[in-house]
């Protein structure tokens, strides 16, 4: 079951993040290729980032998440069984409609992920939409993104590791007052006594100490997991699984290759790259839902799919 | 290491002056401990952007504040236990990398821009183009293996004019004037001065080494965005200062140039 899930336009890193989950789930049903029109232009740029490649990612499956280009969303690709169309503010209308019209003809199964927070504009891009929004299958909504301002939730999962702690504590200490608000650390540590140094320690209204206990029920609700590289910590598996970002700490490739192939990115052990990890994946999903929120939109997009696909059966 | 081999010799024309005769190149130490000066105003959010990948051969960071509004130096602070605060009241640049070069220890001496665009981990090329003799390690955009993502195409014209202006002074080869990412032994201070106090200072610099004598390289470098806030450079004011720069500097190749060291037996 081959799926291709169409993006036209320069999409905002918020969008890349919720279709890499939705194509890492539907990777299980068979080849799952990314067509994108545009490069994705990141101003967040990061040195060490790698460029645009053929590969977008590697699911936890272990499967590649295979990129196409222009042809691609425009249908000049081998036919696939399912393709999700990914509507988004900003995004290139007539492509759309193009891939839309291409896939109908080649009786494909056609799907929208519906991303965009404001109706279209303009009388050439209200046709389109309404051309577009006529053809699928079925369409799945976004989940309406929080108010801007709000604080992301991170997670560092230390264990007995007090020194993690410690840069965690630092690193909320570092803070530019700027950043101080976008934030809410929780440090999950053994040691009782990492509870008495964040609370004597001065300027860390945004840092609370987490007893141990579930893991799952805390990196369910963060945006960022935080661990050292090298233990084995339930939430390193299910940070992923769970659509947050996950930050690996102390790993020997750290500050050279920040991110890798599975999302997950690679620090050193010190205070300004877990700040840098931090105001990263708070750029990239500004203006978009929380991981939770992405995590539960990619799950419905893919029983939709999949749901559609059996009617059309 | 194979990186520096693409550096290019470029300011050699004035190799045989004779200002260069009191440098003791072969004192200079063979395992050098490295100073990076990073002169600051408001740049709280960016600092960890500037620091996150410094290089291992980093000993020492200076960070030279003028009078920043923000928690700069709180934050700078918190980011490195043993970095090195300068407060500076003067405003500008020039004046705020002329203390931190006096402030800092090391052997070589590098100067890093706190709003995140100059990657750090870059610092490893040019001590290596250092090490293998080089007295100054200058970058340019311009060299194969460099580039930026920041350059809109008025800076970039404005650039490439006044470094043929400059190239045409100082019979030199420049790719790129108007970059802030050097690094030098510390003898070098002998032969130069950052009087200027603005973002003239890297034209200025680029042409005292040259007018001296000393060994210059390019080193390619990549410039990536800003990340938190504006930058402070405008454009047409900023490029008629680097010009009259030149101008003053041009007569002052030819009538003496006053160094650091000379103004301090002055004073």
């Amino acid at each position: 079951m081959k799926t291709v899930l169409v993006v036209a336009g320069v999409a905002p890193g918020w969008v890349r993040n919720q279709v890499r989950v939705a194509a890492e789930a539907l990777t299980e049903d068979g080849r799952v290729l990314i067509a994108m029109s545009d490069e994705a232009v990141d101003p967040q740029h990061l040195p060490g980032s790698a460029g645009n490649s053929t590969l977008f990612g590697v699911a936890r499956s272990g499967y590649p998440l295979w990129t196409g280009r222009m042809s691609s969303v425009v249908g000049l690709r081998r036919r696939h069984d399912r393709i999700v169309l990914v509507r988004f503010d900003r995004d290139r209308h007539m492509l759309l409609t193009v891939a839309a019209l291409m896939s109908r003809l080649r009786s494909e199964q056609l799907v929208i992920h519906d991303l965009s927070t404001a109706p279209s504009k303009g009388l050439l891009r209200r046709l389109a939409a309404h051309v577009i929004s006529s053809l699928p299958h079925s369409t799945v909504e976004g989940a309406p993104a929080p108010a801007l301002g709000g604080a992301s939730i991170a997670v560092v999962v230390c264990g007995s590791d007090t020194a993690l702690a410690h840069l965690a504590l630092r690193a909320a200490q570092s803070m530019s007052a700027d950043a101080d608000g976008s934030w809410r650390l929780i440090v999950q540590a053994d040691d009782p006594s990492v509870e008495t140094l964040l609370r004597e320690s001065p300027r860390t209204k945004s840092i609370t100490y987490e007893p141990p206990g579930q893991i799952n029920d805390l990196v369910g609700s963060s945006d960022v997991v935080i661990v050292r590289d090298g233990t084995e910590l339930a939430g390193q598996s299910s940070a992923l699984e769970q659509g947050a970002a996950l930050v690996l700490v102390g790993h020997p490739l750290g500050g050279r290759m920040n991110p890798r192939l599975d999302g997950a990115w690679l620090i050193r052990s010190d205070v300004s790259s877990i700040i840098v990890a931090l105001e990263h994946f708070r750029q990239s999903r500004f203006g978009g839902p929380t991981a939770a929120d992405v995590r539960r939109d990619g799950l419905r997009l893919v029983e939709t799919v999949r749901s559609s696909q059996l009617l059309a059966g | 290491m194979t990186d520096t081999l693409k550096g290019e010799t470029v300011g050699t024309a004035f190799a045989q002056a004779p200002q260069t005769s009191g440098l003791q190149r072969s004192k200079r130490p063979s395992n050098p401990t490295v100073s990076v000066i990073v002169p600051t105003l408001n740049e709280a959010r960016n600092l960890p952007y500037a620091l996150w990948r410094l290089p291992a051969c980093v000993t020492e960071v200076v960070v030279v504040d003028g009078r920043s509004r923000d928690d700069t130096i709180e934050v700078a602070r918190h980011l490195r236990d043993d970095v090195k605060i300068v407060l500076e009241e003067r405003k500008g640049k020039g004046i705020a990398l002329r203390s931190g070069f006096e402030a800092a220890t090391g052997d070589i001496l590098v100067m890093l821009d706190a709003d995140g665009s100059a990657d750090a981990d870059e610092i490893q090329r040019f001590v290596d183009v250092l090490a293998t003799g080089a007295d100054f390690a200058k970058g340019s955009r311009f060299l194969p293996g460099g580039g930026s993502v920041d350059l809109t195409p008025l800076r970039q014209f404005g650039n490439r004019a006044l470094t043929g202006a400059v190239n045409l002074v100082c019979q030199t080869r420049f790719t790129d004037l108007c970059y802030g990412y050097n690094a030098f032994w510390r003898d070098c201070l002998d032969f130069i001065d950052v009087d200027v106090p603005g973002f003239e200072i890297e034209t200025r610099l680029n042409m005292m080494v040259a007018a001296s004598g000393l060994v210059v390289v390019e080193v390619p470098s990549h410039e990536y965005c800003r990340v938190h806030g504006t930058s402070n450079l405008r454009v047409v004011s900023d490029g008629l200062r680097v010009l009259r720069t030149i101008i003053r500097t041009s007569r002052q190749i030819r009538t003496g140039l006053p160094t650091i060291r000379s103004v301090e037996q002055e004073s």
